[in-house]
């Protein structure tokens, strides 16, 4: 869904920012919003990460990131816990980008 | 200092933390929500089967398979191990959003009395997934207990988008889809989940 809303939204991207924290993935305030999930899922300087996010996106910009880390949070274990199985299409549709960003190594 | 919707669907989970689920009494949710608390912050918590897999969900997800699943379903049944992943996974939810915001965390509801609603779709068989569940879909995952699947449903709204608004790449909110995407990837590549 990443690339699809940036293409669909016209936002620039650069998918492999999601696994190698040197590249700037480009979408607007996509570096400090990188470095709040990374601060929100280790507790590792939070309060700089979510300073520096509130100061680009004020503090609901800020609040409606930390909801979609608590909605990923709990899907992750909704998928995880249940076996969910990633559907053939979704597998064929994806093949080159989890090829360029590593992702088969997660289990699925 | 949280949004309406985003509070209320908060105060709603908090309802039904607090009543009996399909399989569970009141108490017994509101301790696995006690041992996912525990377990996230690295103590130690009780072996019993409903407590072993409250931890696990809670504190490491991805080191899952099937044949643990298994184990534990052998012990509790698919319908108890749906239930407590559900509660674990959504009060994993509201504990991030509080932590990541420096918000105190919401003290745990008191128990309300009563009997587990026995409300579980029997018919449905273990295929595609580790559990029985109507489609491989995440949104039909908890599907063997229709309650934890509505509850999933109520909390993905406010924290993200609704199932309907998934559907539109360029949905439009307080942050850019896109922004949000971004977001949900990273989430999911450092839990190493490939959801």
């Amino acid at each position: 869904m990443l690339r699809e809303s940036a293409e669909a939204t016209r936002i620039p991207l650069d998918a492999r920012a999601i696994t190698d924290p040197a590249i700037d993935p480009l979408i607007p305030a996509g570096k400090p919003l990188l470095a709040f999930v990374d601060a929100a899922l280790s507790g590792n300087r939070l309060s700089e990460a979510r300073a520096s996010l509130t100061a680009v996106l004020g503090w609901d910009g800020t609040v409606a990131a930390a909801a979609v880390i608590g909605n990923f949070e709990m899907m992750n274990r909704v998928a995880d816990a249940s076996g969910m199985p990633v559907s053939a299409g979704a597998l064929a549709r994806t093949e080159e980008w989890r090829a360029e960003l590593g992702l088969d190594r997660f289990r699925h | 200092m949280l949004p309406e919707q985003l509070a209320e669907a908060f105060a709603g989970e908090w309802q039904r933390l607090s009543a009996p689920g399909a399989t569970l009494t009141a108490e017994q949710r509101l301790q696995v929500a006690r041992t996912a608390r525990a377990a996230y912050s690295g103590a130690a918590t009780s072996t019993e089967p409903v407590q072993r897999a409250a931890a696990k969900v809670s504190r490491a997800p991805g080191s899952i398979r099937e044949k643990w699943v298994e184990g534990v379903a052998a012990e509790i049944g698919y319908p108890q191990y749906v239930e407590v992943a559900g509660v674990v996974a959504r009060l994993t939810a509201v504990d991030t959003v509080h932590r990541a915001l420096d918000l105190e965390l919401m003290a745990l509801p008191e128990p309300l009395p009563g009997q587990p609603t026995g409300e579980i779709d029997d018919t449905l068989r273990k295929r595609a997934g580790w559990v029985p569940m109507t489609a491989p879909s995440v949104v039909y995952a908890l599907s063997i207990v229709p309650a934890e699947m509505r509850a999933q449903e109520a909390m993905s709204g406010p924290l993200y988008l609704t199932y309907e608004e998934m559907d539109d790449p360029a949905q439009p909110g307080v942050i850019p889809r896109a922004q949000k995407e971004l977001i949900a990837a990273r989430t999911s590549a450092i839990n190493e989940c490939f959801y």
